[in-house]
């Protein structure tokens, strides 16, 4: 365990602030966030793989954030098709300190987002995936991916008010892959 | 705008107190527990998969051997395979009269049995801590052949399991109530270890049973690989069976309740089986403890009275409506698996805070499609649904479905009519549990059978 303990430790050091952002991107909560940065450095390290070093050890929790917060999301959906009645005090609450901080156009930008639109969004223009590898990631068909996008980023731009993102915009009808 | 940038930007500026929380020795802490806490988890997990898979062969070899049971009645051992020895059945449970005192080896800690030690060990029972008079304590075990086991064993089971099919083996069942467990054969040469099987481990939430097979060690067999040659004689192995309570994550910091001793020299032991559980049964908690098993025999097929998921054309219960339903379970679907459940209720505290458990206590074909579980409760009043619970929803994926898997859910709704809101205000609330088996057949969820009230309705006091 003591390696274990030293690559944990110098992981956070180096990439809490990097991997708290990609979380919080991800689940658009500062807490959410966190306990998903948790729960998936615990998830790569409970396997007894040889992690070489601090790097790769990021690359690997980034990696399980993201499939981490995608099942999560497919879960999610399983819950809504199971009891569509049920879902009383099942939908993500806004954490204490997003809604006391004061927060600029992206924030309401994200926050128009659904769940499955932002994280479309960070897997395609923060994780620099493909279309086709966020799809493949996401569990969804390709064109689901790009409608996502599509949406999020008409909605982004409304929120903003600037329609000059320089990404490489996807529509559902001219998706470019 | 760089999208890329702008998002790098705007995530680390909202997550600056959450980077600070990660850097904290305490979130340090806690991620390391968390890791040793899951591998330790993991490595029962695959060793209880493991025994699961053999345990249900052993049983089921048991109970295709009657003519070893002959031997519990005075007979002689079954013509077989040369070289073959038999011996037992061997049924203990512990009871009011079993002796109490320290134990004479540990399987795990610091202090574990290795090769080397000198043991006096006595067969039957010890208990080590009265925790061991309400657990339900028992153990089932049987020294054949593993040829018998082996035809029922898959290849890849085989080789993990490195039997030699022409010498003996022990079959081990252990059962026991919020328990973790562990067995072995040590190889004796007069009093000193010579030689430990790999163990059987296993833990189980409420009610559970953990089955496995002890391939007779060989000389030298102690840590690591077994050395290569014969298996020692098993009439100079015992098998040591300890019962841990649940609930430390150390080996050293556990609690050891009792410790079990077969000696396959000893005549063959059966309990009465109006006086001690059998192993080789579905395991029936204490009635005293509040506890019950859910009927396990096949019903014919029955259309659904309550759909859970309330997305099938049986509309599910909300607030307001009559409660009608009769206690008992129904099967609406013979196909893809079989499934059946316990529920324990031992654990409801008059403040109605702590979850209740249902496990699944066998489980259907290994390649079956994902089975779900929906579980839901019920509060009502005069007749009438007062509250209905958030109901918990887990899966068995095809690949992982294996015995005892458990979950736990809220005794007591904590809705009333579909909105979260505080526990009902005092009086008396009738309590109802349903639980429904289903699969998913492309978007259809379809219930597979369904446990109405399994451990009986319960009238709570909440003033």
């Amino acid at each position: 365990m003591a390696g274990t303990d030293e690559i944990i430790g110098e992981l956070l050091d180096v990439a809490a602030r990097r991997l708290a952002a990609y979380g919080y991107l991800l689940t658009g909560s500062q807490h959410a966030g966190e306990e998903l940065v948790q729960a998936a450095i615990v998830k790569v390290f409970v396997r007894r793989r040889k992690v070489a070093g601090v790097q790769a050890a990021e690359g690997y929790v980034r990696a399980t954030m993201r499939s981490v917060h995608i099942d999560g999301l497919r879960r999610e959906r399983l819950w809504r098709r199971v009891a569509p009645g049920q879902l009383a005090g099942r939908e993500p609450v806004d954490d204490h300190a997003a809604r006391i901080a004061t927060r600029d156009a992206m924030q309401r930008a994200l926050g128009s987002l659904s769940a499955q639109e932002r994280t479309a969004v960070v897997l395609r223009y923060f994780d620099d995936l493909t279309v086709a590898q966020t799809a493949d990631y996401m569990g969804l068909a390709l064109g689901t991916v790009k409608r996502y996008v599509s949406n999020a980023l008409h909605k982004l731009a409304v929120e903003i008010g600037d329609h000059d993102f320089d990404v490489e915009r996807v529509t559902v009808e001219q998706g470019r892959e | 705008m760089d999208l890329h940038d702008e998002l790098g930007r705007f995530g680390e500026q909202n997550s600056a107190d959450a980077a600070r929380r990660l850097r904290d020795d305490s979130s340090r802490e806690a991620i390391l527990a968390s890791v040793t806490t899951g591998r330790r988890r993991r490595r029962i997990g695959a060793t209880t998969v493991a025994a699961v898979a053999v345990g249900a062969v052993a049983i089921g070899a048991w109970a295709a051997a009657p003519a070893l049971r002959s031997l519990a009645d005075g007979g002689v051992a079954p013509a077989g395979r040369p070289g073959i020895v038999r011996a037992g059945p061997y049924e203990y449970a512990v009871s009011a009269d079993s002796p109490e005192r320290p134990p004479q080896v540990v399987l795990d800690g610091a202090a574990a049995v290795t090769c080397g030690d000198t043991v006096d060990l006595t067969p039957g029972v010890t208990v080590h801590d009265p925790g061991a008079l309400t657990g339900s304590i028992a153990l089932g075990a049987q020294l054949g052949s593993s040829d018998d086991l082996s035809k029922l064993l898959t290849a890849d089971q085989e080789a993990a399991l490195n039997w030699d099919s022409s010498q003996s083996s022990w079959g081990v069942v252990m059962i026991g109530d919020e328990l973790s467990y562990e067995a072995t054969a040590l190889l004796l040469d007069r009093d000193q270890v010579v030689g430990i099987a790999e163990p059987t481990v296993g833990y189980g939430r409420g009610m559970s049973r953990v089955t496995g097979g002890l391939a007779v060690p060989r000389i030298g067999q102690c840590e690591g690989p077994a050395p290569s040659g014969k298996a020692g004689d098993p009439l100079n192995t015992v098998i040591v069976a300890q019962y841990w309570a649940n609930g430390a994550s150390s080996p050293d910091e556990r609690q050891l309740l009792a410790t079990i001793v077969v000696d396959p020299n000893q005549p063959a032991v059966v309990s009465s089986p109006e006086a001690e559980p059998s192993p080789t049964a579905e395991p029936t908690a204490a009635p005293s403890a509040g506890s019950s098993t859910a009927a396990s025999a096949s019903e014919s097929l029955a259309e659904p009275l309550i759909a859970l998921g309330g997305n099938t054309d049986t509309t599910a219960l909300q607030c307001g409506d009559v409660w009608s339903l009769e206690p008992g379970e129904s099967t609406h679907a013979a196909q893809p698996a079989d499934v059946s459940g316990t529920l324990t209720t031992e654990f409801i505290d008059p403040e109605f805070q702590n979850p209740s458990g249902w496990k699944v206590t066998s489980g259907g074909p290994r390649e079956a499609p994902d089975i779900g579980f929906l579980e839901g409760t019920f509060a009502v009043v005069d007749g009438k649904v007062v509250g209905v619970g958030v109901p918990n929803y887990w899966s068995l994926f095809a690949k992982q479905f294996v015995l005892d898997d458990t979950d736990q859910f809220n005794a007591v709704p904590s809705a009333e009519c579909g909105e979260l809101a505080s526990l009902p205000a005092a009086g008396m609330y009738e309590r109802h549990w349903v639980v429904q088996a289903v699969y998913t057949d492309g978007d259809s969820i379809v219930p597979l059978k369904t446990w109405i009230d399994p451990g009986g309705s319960m009238t709570l006091d909440a003033s």
